[in-house]
């Protein structure tokens, strides 16, 4: 990112440029849904009138992962489908947040198969884990506050995001 | 006791109306709770299903399915299950168990008979090894493709045998994003998964049933 | 690599069962090769005659769940589709010959995810079938109460979702608000908002608490508005009524033909129905109509599934008239389970309890017996075949999905129409992923 490159070193300019842009970042995250199962309905109950997620700003749900930087697991995660999740999370730019909704995308669940991820963790990085089967949505809103609380301590010069 | 279901009009009416060399190919009829089920051998599968179709109606094809019998004490060690039914006013539903050998595990498809047969052949192929001759698109319907073994057979178990841990980890390094060996980067839950000791629980725990 | 739904048996040669056992003993490090799966590779484009090969799907919008579609275009035209799924196979029939009866209903109404009482309720009048047991009169009314509540949810998601496919987006929004009110009551009777585990074998979890009546008639009161206002809506809005008529049309002899069940058949002319035509849990004491279209094309579907809520409701009503009182668990406790109450300061109950939910003890039916017992489900007819072998443990769990042979249809529908139009069928469809995958 352009930003972080032209940062450099501490100062009382830095500290206040990380806050602002860690401000910006945390109240207009974008997130992408990524739901395959059951979590993916309460996903979509927590994007909806009664549990608002967009009073937390992360109300511009983008489909395209170019254009988004909080993807959402939920649900359980198949075989088949791993691929097209570590595409789909290749595909994101930096910075990117990662919450893994729900006890199947976690950790595999109560699903103990052949055919299940038993947690994405294993295979992609994930920043908060959110338990539940499915989480209510007011879980998956403190999921957002966790993710608020990462981005609000980022600073730009620590390289985690890329140059 | 009763059973919750109430309606199964004349129950043998699927066998009374066969004609007798048919009926002679009908090596087994049992009933439970008021389901009629007949059997037959492979070799008269066919002749029997169109027999249901084209002479007696049963033009809804409810369901197919098969029964994996190993290390049970019975004549072959696949049974085919077709859930026939016939719909409208003189209503009636039987199932046809069909009995099929694991050395020969290939039946004539019906799908010229029911096209909801089409994707059911598909998903017992998928899922027993079991071929379905004629079938025009027998691909693995629910597993990967390249997926080494059929899932649902007695001797495959449950927890699978390691297919599910076979994919790199995607890390953000720097710019790029890289792929690594799962076990060199340890996760939160994932710390110590592939040591010797939970191979071998995994191993131990994976006994087929 | 043009895929085609009608090609010619591969010519690769088909594995059988008994090679397949020989690769497995020999372990399977060999298949991680570092080549994709074939079901993620690039289908990128043309081979120069002017044809595009596009992906659409499994991670889409527009896709309900992981579906994936493969369509051949020429220009906006469907040239050849086909269909990929399996993203969200969970093996479930492979558990239900590992878990207990009573086990599995928990995993049961993580099927179909949207009606999951509907999921608990089948797999529960399957197995009381196999044993051959029946409930008392007020879990049989219990049951259909919330089966209904629960058909409501997953129609008004369905209509909120194809409208918002088609880019009426305030729909679902208030689709989802007044399922809100369903989850309230669902969150009443058993605390889960969505995945419920209500029914246990031989009746339910514990009986309603004594607000439920004011809870049923408030929603009963508030519910119906909404559909006047979708009405509204939608059938005067002349983009939707365009996109969706004479859109993926399905005759009666092709429902009948490919075993499609449900609403879908309703809307096309093929009047089947399992509360009907073999009725449980005394869904023949309810006076209701069966709506059945014609026409079988997506708006149908639309019509279809907006008469049913109105049909559900007066179920409701009826059922809620008719509630009786009495016990809510069958009274042989060799298959059902005690109340909680009774455990805790009964002895007999306690050894009864314990000898049920103990691995290797448990319900035992008849060695050898099979049963095929099917519940009308949102999406169609949800069939289990359940075969024993006396243990505690079914020995073959068959869930015969509505939504697997529903879906089968779909790519000779998209053929010749555009992308649009696929989009439009899919979403009047509406297939689940997780009871198509299992």
């Amino acid at each position: 990112m352009g930003l972080e490159s032209l940062i450099g070193g501490e100062g009382f300019l830095t500290t206040t440029v990380n806050s602002i842009v860690n401000w910006g970042r945390k109240n207009a995250l974008w997130p992408m849904p990524f739901g395959t199962a059951c979590c993916a309905i309460e996903m979509m109950a927590t994007f909806s009138g009664r549990y608002d997620i967009s009073r937390f700003g992360a109300e511009v749900v983008r489909f395209s992962p170019r254009q988004a930087d909080l993807l959402i697991v939920s649900g359980r995660i198949s075989l088949k489908m791993m691929p097209v999740l570590q595409k789909i999370y290749r595909q994101m730019p930096e910075p990117k947040w990662v919450i893994s909704m729900g006890a199947c995308a976690s950790c595999g669940g109560v699903f103990d198969t052949y055919t299940l991820i038993q947690g994405v963790d294993q295979f992609m990085p994930v920043d908060v884990y959110v338990p539940g089967c499915p989480p209510r949505p007011e879980s998956l809103l403190d999921a957002l506050f966790e993710i608020q609380k990462l981005v609000g301590q980022e600073r730009l010069d620590s390289g985690k995001h890329g140059s | 006791m009763e059973s919750t279901v109430v309606d199964m009009a004349a129950n043998d009416a699927a066998y009374d109306a066969l004609t007798p060399d048919l009926q002679s190919l009908v090596i087994d009829q049992t009933e439970h709770q008021g389901q009629v089920a007949l059997t037959c051998k492979t070799e008269h599968q066919r002749q029997l299903l169109e027999h249901f179709r084209n002479e007696q109606g049963y033009d809804y094809l409810v369901d197919v399915t098969a029964m994996d019998h190993l290390g049970m004490d019975r004549p072959e060690r696949f049974e085919v299950v077709y859930v026939l039914r016939r719909i409208g006013a003189s209503g009636h539903q039987f199932r046809l168990h069909v009995w099929l050998s694991e050395d020969q595990a290939v039946l004539p498809s019906v799908f010229d008979l029911w096209d909801s047969a089409r994707w059911g052949e598909r998903e017992t192929h998928d899922m027993f090894g079991i071929v379905f001759q004629g079938n025009p698109d027998l691909r693995r319907l629910l597993m990967p493709e390249d997926y080494p073994a059929f899932p649902l057979l007695k001797d495959y178990p449950l927890k699978g045998a390691g297919e599910r841990r076979q994919f790199t980890r995607v890390v953000p390094r720097g710019d790029q994003m890289v792929e690594e060996e799962p076990e060199d980067y340890p996760t939160s839950i994932g710390r110590g998964m592939h040591t010797p000791e939970y191979e071998e629980e995994v191993r131990r725990d994976s006994k087929p049933r | 690599m043009t895929p085609s739904p009608d090609k010619g048996t591969r010519d690769a040669p088909v594995p059988t069962v008994k090679t397949l056992r020989t690769e497995l003993e020999k372990g399977l490090r060999a298949h991680r090769s570092g080549a994709r799966p074939a079901s993620v590779m690039e289908m990128s484009d043309s081979d120069g005659d002017g044809r595009l090969v596009m992906n659409f799907g499994p991670q889409h919008p527009a896709t309900h769940g992981t579906l994936r579609s493969i369509f051949t275009l020429e220009g906006e035209t469907i040239v050849e589709a086909d269909v990929e799924i399996g993203f969200l196979h969970t093996g479930f029939e492979k558990l239900g010959e590992n878990m207990t009866y009573q086990q599995w209903v928990t995993v049961s109404d993580r099927m179909n995810y949207l009606s999951a009482l509907n999921n608990n309720v089948g797999y529960s009048v399957a197995v009381e079938e196999l044993l051959g047991i029946e409930v008392p009169p007020r879990c049989k009314s219990l049951r259909v109460i919330m089966c209904e509540l629960s058909r409501i949810a997953d129609h008004i998601l369905c209509v909120g979702l194809q409208g918002m496919d088609l880019g009426a987006f305030s729909i679902m929004l208030w689709a989802f608000e007044k399922r809100e009110l369903i989850y309230d009551i669902f969150e009443a009777i058993c605390g889960a908002r969505l995945t419920t585990s209500w029914t246990r074998v031989g009746g339910i979890m514990r009986d309603v608490p004594e607000f439920f009546p004011d809870l049923v008639y408030s929603f009963l009161d508030e519910f119906p508005p909404l559909l006047t206002e979708i009405h509204t809506m939608l059938l005067n809005n002349r983009i939707f009524v365009d996109r969706v008529k004479d859109i993926g049309i399905v005759s009666e002899d092709q429902a009948r033909s490919w075993g499609i069940s449900g609403p879908i058949a309703r809307a096309s002319g093929l009047d089947v129905d399992v509360r009907r035509d073999h009725p449980y849990l005394g869904y023949e004491n309810y006076d209701f109509k069966i709506p059945v279209q014609t026409e079988g094309d997506s708006f149908a579907r639309y019509m279809q599934r907006m008469e049913e809520i109105e049909q559900s409701l007066e179920i409701i009503r009826q059922a809620m008239a008719t509630l009786p009182s009495g016990p809510v668990v069958h009274d042989d406790f060799k298959t059902s389970l005690p109340t909680k109450d009774a455990v805790h300061n009964d002895m007999e109950s306690l050894i009864h309890h314990f000898k049920l939910v103990m691995l290797g003890h448990g319900i035992k039916p008849e060695p050898g017996a099979c049963i095929y017992s099917a519940t009308e489900a949102p999406c169609g007819e949800l069939g289990f075949f359940i075969a024993s072998d006396g243990s505690d443990t079914a020995y073959r769990l068959r869930v015969r999905p509505p939504s697997l042979y529903n879906y089968a249809i779909f790519p000779r529908l998209v053929e010749g129409g555009m992308i649009s139009d696929a989009v439009a069928v899919l979403s009047s469809f509406h297939v689940i992923a997780g009871e198509l995958d299992r």
